[in-house]
Parts: C-alpha cells; structure tokens; sequence
C-alpha cells in the first residue's frame, strides 16, 4: 500500500464538503488532459485559474500552488504543453495520495 | 445578513456559504450572472459576494449593472484570484466595495464582510436608542416610543419595525423581510409578510399625513420613507403620537 505523501489538516466543520470538492478536483485533471490534447490553452489556464483560487481556502495549499503553475504555463504560450502535461500529473498523483487530517 | 453568492465554482460556492451560514448570515447562491441580476430585479440582499470569472457574464460587469440599476447601495465584495493591482484597482473603479484574493481565509473574509455591512447599515449599540424621525427605538428594552408615546408591539411587530427603521429608503423584498424577521428556517410565506406590514402601518401611523409611506413595490417588497411636510397630505410637520 503506498504511503500518503502529504498530509493536510482540515477544519472539521468541511468534512462533509472534503468528498465533493475531491471529486471535483479528479474532474478538473481529467479537463485539463482534454485540453492539453486539444491544445486549447484558454481551457487549460482557465482550469488552473480555479485550481488556484479553491485548494488554500480548504487548507490545501498544494493545490493552490499546482493550479498557479498550470495557469502561469498555459499563458506562456509556446511549447508549453508538455509541461501542462507533467503538471496534470502531479495533481493526479497528490490526489491519489493525500492524507487529511480533520481538525476540531 | 442576507448574502448572495455569485459563484461558479461548486467547491468555492460551498466554502463561502458554509462559512457564512456559520456566522449567523443567511445565503443564497448563484453560479450564473443572469440568473442573479434576473432575481436581483424583484429581490434585495444586505451584501454581494461576487466572483469575477463567471461563464456567462464578468463580475465586473454584474457590479456595473448593479450599480446602474439596483437604486439601494448594496455593498459588494470581489472575491478572485486575481491578484495583480490593475485587476484590484479595475475592481474597485467599477464600484467594489471590497476586494479579497482566493484562495480566501474564513476569518478574514467574515471580518471584511462584517466590516461591510457595519459601514452599510449602522447597528446601536444594545443599550442605544435608533431615532428615526418621531420615533426612538430602545433595542435593549424592546420598546417604540413616538414622540416619548410607547407603541403597543407584538415582537414580530418591534423586529419587523426595527428591520425597515434600519432600511429606511431603501426597497427590500418581501424574502429580505421574511428571513431577516421571521429567520431563514421559517416556513411562513411571503403573505405573513403583507399582514404584518399592514398592521405595522396602521399601529405606528406610518402615512404620508403622519409624514411616512410604507409602500408595497409590485412583484417586490417594500419600502419605508419618510415624506417632506411640503408633500404631506396636509401640509402640515407630523403631530400624531
């Protein structure tokens, strides 16, 4: 079994939200695949415009801070793709591998 | 409070409302900006949380119409992850109130929103008196006097006169009245509201001979004002106690 990577520790009075708000975070990897094989760059920034906004509020900094990537990548513009690509990665695999911690 | 939410993103929408709801304030949420500026033409809120990247209509474009078209001065709180100073100081000119950066803080987003709505609608302290023309309402005591007469109130009848004294001027719907008064979990409807407005009317003489209209907007609310003695029915500075 592999071991979580990170922890996290979220306000207790969030449980009940924490399932949804991963579900919806898996969604958005699978939005941003599409949309780095489509090249649309726009779909991508816009993905990680949001990322950035919604993982802090919830505790989850790295979140926050993978979205700030893909939205910084996707408006560089150029060959930026592969790097989008590697980003979308690294979100899967902290998803897959968060550990939260609920706090009173 | 009564808040409205515009917000697309489920996740964030979730987070604010809960926080909010938390705090004691009363939330309703939109992920569309037609749908809010649809409802904000026959309904009031005490402050807007407005997100600026939304799918169908900008934020900034929504405080634009709000301040074109809702006549009351509802305080608005950008909420976005845009962090650069144009995107501040766009915010602000188009009519902002406030601006936060997401991802949000709980303690610092109740605080701006409390802060929000002292500076919109002034509360006394407990033990203070709100004067409002003729009348002097002792919050503590739960009492109305005009003219140094105390009226005779049910409670409903103070909460509800307290409501519209704090609002004078202003166009508040009927869902405002009921939730504020009657609390977001009632399950009155908006009719308890025209009956107690009536009553309220009758008990405090709140008439234009009096020097008050207490007017029922269609498909809206209500609005309490004060009139000018120029424009009263008699010409004459309210005498009635």
């Amino acid at each position: 079994m592999q071991s979580a990577r990170h922890s996290v520790h979220v306000a207790g009075e969030l449980r009940d939200l924490i399932p949804r708000f991963l579900a919806n975070r898996r969604v958005e990897v699978e939005q941003l695949r599409d949309a780095i094989a489509r090249s649309d760059r726009d779909a991508a920034r816009r993905i990680g415009h949001g990322l950035k906004g919604v993982g802090g509020g919830y505790g989850f900094d790295e979140i926050s801070r993978i979205g700030g990537e893909i939205e910084r990548s996707a408006r560089a513009g150029g060959d930026e793709l592969a790097a989008l690509a590697a980003l979308a990665r690294e979100l899967a695999d902290y998803l897959d591998g968060v550990e939260i911690i609920y706090t009173t | 409070m009564r808040i409205a939410i515009v917000e697309d993103d489920v996740s964030q929408a979730d987070l604010v409302r809960i926080w909010l709801v938390g705090a004691g304030h009363a939330c309703h949420t939109f992920s569309r900006g037609r749908d809010f500026m649809r409802v904000m033409t026959r309904d009031s809120f005490d402050l807007l949380v407005l997100d600026w990247e939304l799918p169908d209509v900008n934020g900034d474009a929504i405080l634009t119409w709000v301040r074109a078209n809702v006549r009351e001065p509802v305080p608005v709180l950008f909420t976005t992850a845009r962090d650069a100073e144009a995107d501040i100081v766009q915010a602000l000119k188009a009519g902002a109130d406030d601006y936060l950066v997401k991802p949000l803080r709980k303690q610092e987003l109740l605080a701006r929103v409390e802060a929000l709505g002292r500076r919109a609608r002034p509360k006394p302290r407990a033990a203070e008196h709100l004067r409002v023309g003729e009348f002097d309402v002792d919050v503590d005591r739960r009492v109305v006097t005009r003219n140094g007469v105390e009226m005779e109130l049910t409670q409903k009848d103070f909460d509800l006169a307290v409501f519209l004294f704090r609002n004078v001027g202003n166009l508040v719907s009927r869902g405002h009245i009921l939730e504020s008064v009657w609390g977001r979990t009632s399950d009155l409807n908006t009719r308890t509201v025209d009956t107690h407005v009536s009553r309220l009317r009758s008990k405090l003489g709140l008439v234009p001979e009096n020097g008050w209209k207490l007017t029922a907007v269609y498909q809206h609310g209500y609005r309490l004002e004060q009139v000018a003695p120029e424009q009263r029915p008699n010409g004459t500075p309210s005498q009635a106690a």
